[in-house]
């Protein structure tokens, strides 16, 4: 390929900037590692861009230093898993904003499978209770794991979910946790109110070989305006959001309670925090409001 | 995995936790200016020494860049907390191979503003900011730590053609891409990369004198 003719392009310039969709900006990551004119070419260009963010510095509030300091002690002990190697400037392309349904970028179609099959039963029992979207949280994930079995699954669900919406409902979400709690692959694990300052109760049914789990959400106050109900899985220590909740769920009687179909197979504790609309990578230490340990 | 902090957030004064281990990091070439391969070591060792050293010699540029993507100081502030979080937490993950780490934490830095920007909504599709607001860094609140160096670096880019500034502000700091920019400014994919290579060439010229 015509080295000269593609760094005169401005591509490179281009890919430096941020102005490249995530897949451009592979194809131009993968061309920059092979060649290593390119890569010089770059390295240039990046030393440029870091001299003009100098020329903008501006220095933070005083009291600023400490405050990020607080907060990196206080999430020591949560870390994200989230791969985080590449030094491009990835695109946003994928990102969505939070009232959308958000597909995964993943390229593969999902495919049945026996843990779905064993789904499809328990969708046609659902009911129409399910009175909000599901939406996904999507962590900037490195393209590896795009591939992964864990996105099929993320994916399938989210397929899963938007068939339970669409589908006529028979079964009320009661009858639909009767099955649930009689499934002898299922367990429970229920979530732990950690703030007296308001009743909240809610249950992840776990089916562990399967993948899938419901959220059961009994009684959740409103989130403040501008905040979002986030769940999260703890695996091997990392906590990892696996959904969005719209609005909270102010209900009494069991025949109310919201069932949020989730994929996950493993983990060692679920938690809901309270986020900014859209969720967050990682949780916000102070604002996780429910937690419960799996039981091994 | 640890009970997270329940109730309020901390009011007591701050203070090192008490397992805190300062360690000093290995082999530094000088107390103020570490190289790439010192800082990663440093930051790796994820020591309060790091934290500090990082905070105060890239938190004014990561902060500039935040602040220049996010005008509101308080949603900014929020944006710079994040963003050391995130170059906290990632930094083993962190590959040398791919890049010099100053980038990566700028990127990490842009790429976080420009979340904030879009789950906020405040970009406004279609309003391009003023050149002014690349080209004119006046700023009523000099530093009077910064350098005469940092002073001279501003006036360079003040000198930059307006419409390679407004390139530069739509890609970098409001996160059009290519297509984007092109239909915004309507003219041709091509003309945008040509612009943005005119630009970048026309700043590597002022910084390299």
């Amino acid at each position: 390929m015509d080295i000269q003719a593609y760094i005169q392009s401005g591509i490179l310039e281009a890919y430096a900037l941020g102005a490249l969709p995530a897949d451009e900006a592979a194809k131009v990551g993968a061309l920059v590692s092979a060649h290593p004119g390119l890569h010089a070419e770059l390295e240039t260009l990046q030393d440029t861009i870091r001299s003009y963010a100098e020329a903008s510095a501006k220095t933070p509030p005083h009291d600023l230093e400490a405050r990020i300091w607080r907060t990196i002690e206080a999430s020591r002990s949560i870390s994200n898993d989230t791969s985080y190697t590449s030094t491009s400037v990835d695109s946003l392309r994928d990102r969505r904003d939070g009232a959308r349904v958000m597909p995964l970028p993943v390229t593969e179609q999902p495919r049945a499978s026996a843990s779905f099959a064993r789904a499809a039963v328990w969708a046609g029992l659902v009911g129409s209770l399910i009175l909000n979207a599901v939406l996904w949280q999507q962590a900037h994930t490195a393209r590896e794991r795009l591939a992964s079995l864990e996105t099929r699954r993320v994916r399938e669900a989210t397929l899963f979910a938007s068939q339970l919406s669409d589908r006529d409902q028979r079964l009320n979400a009661y009858a639909l946790m009767k099955y649930l709690m009689a499934d002898p692959d299922v367990s429970t694990v229920r979530l732990e109110n950690l703030r007296p300052d308001a009743v909240r109760a809610s249950i992840v049914f776990q089916n562990k070989r399967s993948g899938t789990a419901y959220l059961a959400v009994q009684k959740l106050p409103a989130p403040p305006p501008g905040k979002q109900y986030q769940l999260w899985v703890l695996e091997s220590g990392s906590p990892k959001g696996i959904a969005m909740l719209h609005g909270g769920a102010n209900a009494t009687t069991l025949e109310d309670i919201q069932l949020v179909p989730v994929a996950v197979a493993q983990g060692e504790a679920f938690a809901i925090s309270i986020e900014n609309v859209g969720g967050a990578l990682t949780p916000t230490a102070d604002q996780i409001v429910m937690l419960g340990k799996v039981r091994a | 995995m640890t009970s997270p902090p329940a109730g309020s957030p901390q009011t007591t004064a701050w203070s090192l936790p008490a397992d805190a281990q300062p360690q000093s990091p290995p082999s530094l070439s000088g107390p103020t200016t570490y190289s790439e391969a010192e800082l990663v070591a440093l930051l790796r060792s994820k020591s309060q020494t790091a934290f500090s050293y990082l905070y105060r010699a890239y938190g004014d540029v990561l902060y500039g860049v935040v602040n220049k993507v996010v005008p509101d100081e308080g949603i900014a502030e929020d944006v710079l907390q994040e963003v050391f979080v995130k170059i906290w937490a990632h930094i083993d993950q962190y590959d040398v191979a791919k890049g010099r780490i100053y980038t990566w934490m700028l990127n990490i830095a842009r790429n976080t503003a420009i979340d904030k920007l879009r789950s906020k909504g405040e970009i406004m599709r279609g309003k391009i900011r003023g050149d002014e607001e690349t080209v004119s860094i006046t700023r009523t609140d000099l530093n009077t730590e910064q350098s005469t160096d940092t002073i001279g670096v501003r006036q360079a880019v003040a000198e930059l053609e307006p419409r390679y500034a407004q390139i530069v502000q739509l890609a970098y700091f409001q996160g059009y891409t290519l297509d984007e920019i092109s239909k915004v400014l309507t003219v041709p994919l091509g003309t945008v990369k040509t612009r943005m290579r005119h630009a970048l060439q026309s700043l590597r010229k002022h910084f390299s004198r």
